[in-house]
């Protein structure tokens, strides 16, 4: 009877060592000049691995202080200072210096590498030699990573404290930083893009500062701050919202009195607010695409041999007003007006109406090849301009679109047939009288 | 089949003998007395572990850089068979360096090792002395990187390891046998490794979109708009990006980062990528991790040498980001038609499960529209099949 009580015991046991942390681990061991075997193979049969000594130990430090152990240091081959961090520090299974891992394990520190769940050991080190000669590299490795995986099992407690603590920094972080619960007497709204580097499309970077009673600023990370935009309640007119930039629109339609308005207010206590406003200098070129869909689709798989479509065409009216270059689009389909644009003069609009290409056609390893799509036709361009109009730069891409290569066939002879390029789109200009209001 | 020679099979200008010149690592166990008669060419004698080693090359080089030299090899190399068929071994070589030849710049090495005056060659990496500081040569099978003065370490490409130290001066041999020569070599691997990183990282510096971006995960509506398929090229200006989107169209994102995650975190991380919205949070591996269901959906995003991301998909008609898609549909009822709803992307470090350092963040406004509610209902219901299965 006590034989049969023995053996489960003698389980119990192995199980607690293997899936004991590196803290219970590394009670077995004594810094110092350790020995070390390295795993090597025969050049003629690589699979076929041993562990052969080496001829100088390692110096291996470590300290174990109120069962904490952050780091492991090795001198590797007496020369190489190698410094290892652990991994989870209330219950560590390893410790990693971003390359190579180490684990003590029953009495041998293994130096492996790590990959797809398996622990490939390179050296095994120790304070007894004898300890080191393993026969059976293969089983060492299967033992150390089932070492390991029991132990990260084990180490949830640890890793939700480890969670805990980093959320608890991050939340202590937010409250040193944050508006909330602070007495914030004045919002600061501070433009970080010029003026004269404004214009349709642009980005336009911001930050914003709010002040406190007794004088303490609170900056966006913009300014070098650390305040979180969300903390602030930011409407804009003019310009797409956005962290650090807003992104001006694209048509003046929607920028009254040509300048972004931006009227920013402290989330937790709305009173206290700013706006500010800055004017667009129409200085930076502005680029519309109206192209013809590719055949392809806008999905990560293809739509094998689909044609690309026409790119739209368009009505451009072109003159000048208060200094600008006024340029309004318009859908030439349903005379909807797409963009109402100022430049200013010399500054170039540039409008893409071409084809979309054409889908490369299916491949066949023992039939046929699919035909390539048709590339899609380039819209056509009618620039309207009034009479003397200068400084007026506007280029037009309105090229078809290539045709989709046919797909490949069992041979040559069956691959598919390339889709037709499309053609390009004409481009008219013609002076007429008219007037733009906006 | 039989290995074919390392180091030496390429480059030959002196005939290398076809047959067995295998210039490899000796084990320990070749260092017993090789009891043949004869001997490679000439009269062979015996190192100290007793293999009996060829005669050298009887000629002497020097040059301005000081390459040149005559070399003892620990352990002695083995390189082909002497005249009675016996494997002939190596301890001395001499090194010809020639930066030029015929008005052109060659930057060659010739490694003489038998009396014949039969070399290895190899070619200084230029890069790696203009930039670091380290004279190495290399050729098809391996590499030669200094590792002291006048000591180096060849690392042979096939078997990955450092098989040889050569050393002008016999006694170096005490301080460097294979295992230092190893930690040496990788040592200085690793700083080379370091310092391409940085400059690589002024590089992207100098590029328009990257200095806009890094640090940043942005959002784009195709994949094609960016350069997705290259990780040394980014064709992409910044205005490609949107900042507010409909939800429920097609969705893709990128990220731009200050380091690799190689660098930062190590190669046995990987890249988790955390969503928020409305106080949920989902995490890509700790989804992946919940049971195989979700496992299977999940691709692991392995630590790379790169410093952005593909255009990884959100959402589009055939592919979900699953923990993108579970976030919305945990805050499906407060949607309301009109209104936008922040959802801030975070791309972490992770190792095992534990995230590290933030490596990028972005922010996207999503516009609930009902033009495209009936799209969206279809995907939450998609998700409730996926979660009753």
């Amino acid at each position: 009877m006590l034989k049969s009580l023995f053996i489960p015991f003698i389980l119990v046991l192995v199980h607690v060592a293997t899936g004991q942390s590196q803290l219970d681990q590394l009670k077995n061991f004594t810094p110092g000049d350790f020995s070390v075997a390295k795993v090597t193979f025969n050049e003629k049969r690589p699979d076929d691995k041993y562990v052969e000594a080496a001829s100088k130990t390692w110096p291996v430090k470590f300290e174990l202080s109120n069962n904490k152990c952050s780091e492991v240091i090795i001198m590797r081959a007496g020369v190489v200072e190698e410094k290892f961090l652990v991994d989870v520090p209330g219950y560590p299974a390893y410790f990693s210096n971003g390359t190579s891992r180490i684990s003590f394990f029953n009495g041998v520190l293994y130096y492996y590498t790590w990959k797809n769940s398996t622990a490939e050991i390179k050296y095994l080190l120790g304070n007894d030699a004898d300890k080191l000669k393993i026969k059976d590299i293969k089983e060492a490795n299967v033992k150390l990573t089932a070492y390991l995986t029991e132990t990260f099992s084990n180490q949830t407690n640890a890793r939700t404290d480890l969670i805990t603590e980093k959320n608890a920094a991050v939340e202590k972080e937010k409250e040193i930083n944050s508006l909330k619960n602070k007495d914030i007497k004045k919002i600061e709204f501070v433009w970080l893009t010029s003026a004269s580097e404004i214009g349709l499309q642009t980005r336009v970077k911001y930050g914003i500062k709010a002040i406190d009673a007794k004088g303490n600023e609170f900056k966006t990370i913009s300014l070098g701050g650390k305040t979180p935009y969300e903390d602030f309640l930011v409407t804009v007119i003019g310009a797409q919202p956005g962290d650090d930039f807003f992104t001006v629109e694209s048509t003046c339609k929607n920028i009254p009195g040509d300048k972004i308005q931006v009227t920013v207010k402290n989330k937790f206590n709305p009173l206290v607010q700013v706006s500010s406003s800055i004017n667009l200098s129409y200085s930076t070129p502005v680029s519309i695409s109206y192209r013809g869909e590719n055949g392809c689709g806008s999905a990560m798989y293809a739509r094998s041999g689909w044609g690309g479509g026409t790119g739209s065409s368009l009505d451009v009216f072109a003159t000048s007003k208060n200094n600008l270059i006024l340029v309004e689009v318009k859908n030439v389909a349903n005379g909807e007006v797409l963009h109402q644009i100022k430049v200013q003069p010399g500054v170039a609009v540039n409008i893409d109406v071409c084809g979309g290409s054409g889908c490369s056609g299916t491949s066949s390893s023992n039939g046929t090849g699919g035909n390539g799509g048709n590339g899609g036709n380039g819209g056509n361009v009618t620039i309207h301009k009034t009479p003397g109009l200068t400084g007026c730069t506007i280029n037009v891409r309105n090229n078809g679109g290539n045709g989709g290569n046919g797909g490949k066939g069992a041979s040559i002879s069956q691959n598919g047939n390339s889709g037709r390029d499309g053609s390009n789109g004409d481009t008219l200009e013609e002076i007429s009288s008219f007037t733009l209001n906006f | 089949m039989k290995r074919n020679l390392v180091l030496f099979s390429l480059l030959i200008a002196t005939s290398v003998s076809t047959q067995a010149q295998k210039l490899n690592a000796l084990k320990d166990k070749l260092g017993k007395k090789d009891k043949s008669e004869g001997s490679a060419s000439g009269d062979s004698k015996k190192d100290e572990k007793g293999v009996k080693t060829a005669k050298p090359y009887g000629k002497d080089f020097t040059d301005a850089k000081g390459y040149s030299g005559a070399y003892f090899c620990s352990p002695a190399m083995l390189i082909g068979k002497d005249k009675l068929g016996r494997d002939a071994f190596q301890d001395q070589f001499k090194w010809e360096y020639i930066h030029e030849e015929a008005g052109a710049i060659v930057v060659k090495l010739n490694m003489y090792y038998n009396e014949e005056g039969k070399s290895i060659t190899m070619n200084l990496i230029e890069k790696y002395k203009e930039n670091f500081d380290v004279t190495a040569f290399k050729n098809n099978e391996g590499e030669i990187l200094q590792i002291d003065a006048d000591v180096y370490a060849l690392y042979d490409n096939q078997d990955k390891k450092v098989t040889h130290i050569f050393a002008k001066d016999k006694a170096k041999f005490e301080v460097y046998d294979i295992e230092t020569g190893t930690a040496k070599y990788e040592q200085k691997k690793s700083e080379i490794k370091a310092k391409e990183s940085e400059k690589e990282a002024a590089k992207w510096m100098k590029n328009e979109t990257y200095k806009a971006l890094v640090g940043k995960v942005n959002f784009v509506d195709h994949y094609s708009k960016v350069s997705y398929n290259r990780t040394d090229l980014i064709t992409e200006k910044a205005d490609v990006y949107v900042t507010t989107w409909d939800m429920g169209k097609p969705l893709y994102h990128r990220a731009y980062y200050k380091a690799p995650i190689s660098a930062t975190c190590g190669s046995d991380c990987e890249f988790n990528t955390v969503y928020e919205m409305e106080g949920v949070k989902t995490s890509r591996v700790e989804l992946s991790k919940k049971s195989s269901k979700w496992s299977q959906n999940f691709k692991k995003r392995e630590a790379n040498d790169y410093f952005f991301s593909p255009a990884w998909t959100l959402q589009d008609d055939k592919v979900w980001d699953y923990a993108y898609i579970y976030c919305l549909y945990q805050n499906r009822e407060k949607f309301v038609d009109g209104k936008s709803y922040k959802m801030k992307v975070t791309f972490y470090s992770n190792r095992d499960g534990v995230d590290k350092d933030v490596m990028a963040e972005g922010t996207i406004t999503l516009v609930y529209k009902k033009e495209n509610k009936a799209k969206l209902d279809l995907i939450f219901q998609q998700m409730d099949n996926f979660l009753a299965e």
